[in-house]
């Protein structure tokens, strides 16, 4: 056989690598959300504590960003059409940086900072290993179009957020530069949530919603704007820490403008998708934009609220649904793709449970909004039940993912 | 000949959408000379992460067909593929009519 054109697919890393990083997610997952019931007075504190930083650390370390490895992997054939560098490297990573996750949040929790820093040391290696192995991947595309300009940028962002991290680590340890601190982590958080989460979210959205929700015909000016906003806004929201600090504002509010371009860019996908191409994940993946917005309204009122509804809310309802659509493909394609043609095989849609994922969301929904409430209104009772709502949903994701990896043909 | 390449192709369905990849409007033109199936599709993104797979099976269902004895395919991104391509089956279940 004889294929002229391109071909995007053909070097899809093996099955095991992406599993490793997904279900190590989905355990930290249940971690939290069993850890949360002890730590009531972090959300309710001071923002910068120990106790909250355990938590986000827990969270986003363990799973947001464990996750994020594992799909980028995934994703980096098919959104940027160029095989990984070396898998190799990918499976050393996932060893070191599951260790460095492990110390760092188990350092935090004992206040122990010598744990913390060893900790940052092996998230900063695997990191490190991470985009190295990115930047040899992409250095063999052949057009840069949004989507690879976008996640290129992310993980530059990511070199810089994470080398901060490491370098408060250490100084928590040492203490050999004269810093300030809060300032050193909103810088952190700046280029690991703004920077590399949310420009990676950003780029691979411009593939995976319109590829779920066959949206065609739509213009990607939006989301040439939000990168330009994005990237003028949050290098120069940084810097204003050092200098410029006048213009905090104006790089403020050209961050905003990225998430409302990107905002705009979704809305212009969902309204030219077909009006039935509407299953559990992909409303799950535009519903979760509103989270977004919630949040961003939030910075008006309390940074820790603005936290809960960026990382449980927007980020984790928009893994939920991803996770709905890529794991069910990667279980399809490893164990019934050889099987086409030869015998009958499941269509995607057919491997998730029927009623438990949109169970788990709508339980999620309701477990978040109460936990905003207990937040807001300091109430403990409110966020045990939140809490053990929260959980109840872990383990029911937990549950769904476990369903679609045995899954079977009858 | 042509029809029974089609019928063939009628066979693959894309196991995320649910339809065949003929009535989704991806096959673009076929020909068969001197029993070389000559295939004109798109994908319905170019980043589809099956595409690989899709392109296997096609080469293997058009091979058993008798008289045929080579495949080719030629993957074009132009024009690109929209819900609109698809037949009236397909846009009826998509809400499209």
């Amino acid at each position: 056989m004889k294929v002229a054109g391109t071909l995007a697919t053909k070097f899809s890393p093996p099955f095991d690598l992406i599993l490793r990083y997904f279900v190590a997610s989905i355990v930290f997952y249940i971690i939290f959300y069993i850890s949360i019931f002890a730590h009531y007075r972090a959300f309710i504190g001071y923002p910068i504590s120990f106790g909250l930083a355990f938590l986000t650390h827990l969270y986003v370390l363990g799973f947001i960003l464990m996750v994020m490895f594992g799909a980028m992997y995934q994703l980096i054939p098919v959104s940027l059409e160029v095989p990984i560098f070396s898998t190799k490297i990918a499976y050393w990573q996932f060893y070191i940086y599951l260790s460095g996750v492990i110390l760092m949040v188990c350092g935090f929790e004992r206040a122990y900072t010598y744990a913390i820093a060893i900790g940052a040391s092996f998230l900063f290696i695997s990191i490190f290993m991470f985009i190295i192995n990115f930047l040899l991947s992409a250095k063999n595309i052949n057009h840069f179009n949004i989507i690879s300009i976008f996640l290129t940028t992310a993980v530059l962002m990511l070199g810089i957020g994470v080398f901060i991290g490491f370098l408060i680590g250490l100084n928590l340890l040492f203490g050999f530069i004269d810093i300030n601190i809060e300032h050193m982590i909103f810088m952190h958080a700046g280029f690991m949530i703004f920077g590399f989460i949310l420009f990676s979210i950003m780029g691979i959205s411009m593939v995976l919603l319109p590829m779920f929700s066959l949206s065609h015909n739509f213009s990607n000016i939006p989301i040439k704007l939000s990168y330009t906003f994005g990237v003028l806004g949050l290098l120069g929201f940084e810097l204003s820490f050092f200098i410029l600090k006048a213009l905090k504002p104006i790089f403020f509010s050209f961050m905003l403008l990225s998430i409302l371009f990107y905002l705009i860019q979704v809305f212009l996908i969902y309204r030219g998708k077909p009006k039935s191409r509407t299953d559990t994940p992909i409303k799950a993946m535009f519903l979760s934009n509103i989270l977004l917005i919630l949040s961003v309204l939030m910075l008006l009122y309390s940074y820790t609220i603005f936290g809960i509804l960026m990382f449980m809310g927007f980020f984790s309802f928009l893994i939920y649904a991803n996770m709905y659509k890529i794991v069910p493909f990667l279980t399809w394609f490893h164990r019934f793709s050889r099987l086409v043609g030869k015998q009958k095989v499941p269509m995607l849609v057919d491997m998730l449970p029927k009623k438990i994922p949109e169970a788990q969301l709508i339980l999620n929904i309701i477990g978040l909004s109460i936990f905003v409430l207990s937040v807001f209104l300091k109430s403990k009772m409110l966020y045990f039940i939140a809490c053990f709502l929260m959980l109840i949903g872990a383990f029911m994701f937990a549950y769904n993912i476990i369903y679609v990896l045995r899954f079977k043909k009858e | 000949m042509e029809d029974k390449v089609y019928e063939v192709l009628r066979q693959i369905v894309d196991p995320e959408i649910g339809f065949d990849i003929v009535s989704l409007g991806l096959v673009y033109d076929v020909k068969v000379d001197n029993g070389v199936a000559n295939i004109v599709m798109t994908l319905s993104t170019p980043s589809c992460p099956i595409a690989g797979v899709i392109l296997g099976w096609i080469e293997q269902s058009v091979k058993n067909i008798e008289g045929i004895k080579d495949v080719n395919i030629e993957l074009t991104f132009e024009p690109p593929w929209n819900i609109e391509m698809a037949n009236d089956e397909v846009k009826k279940a998509f809400g499209l009519l």
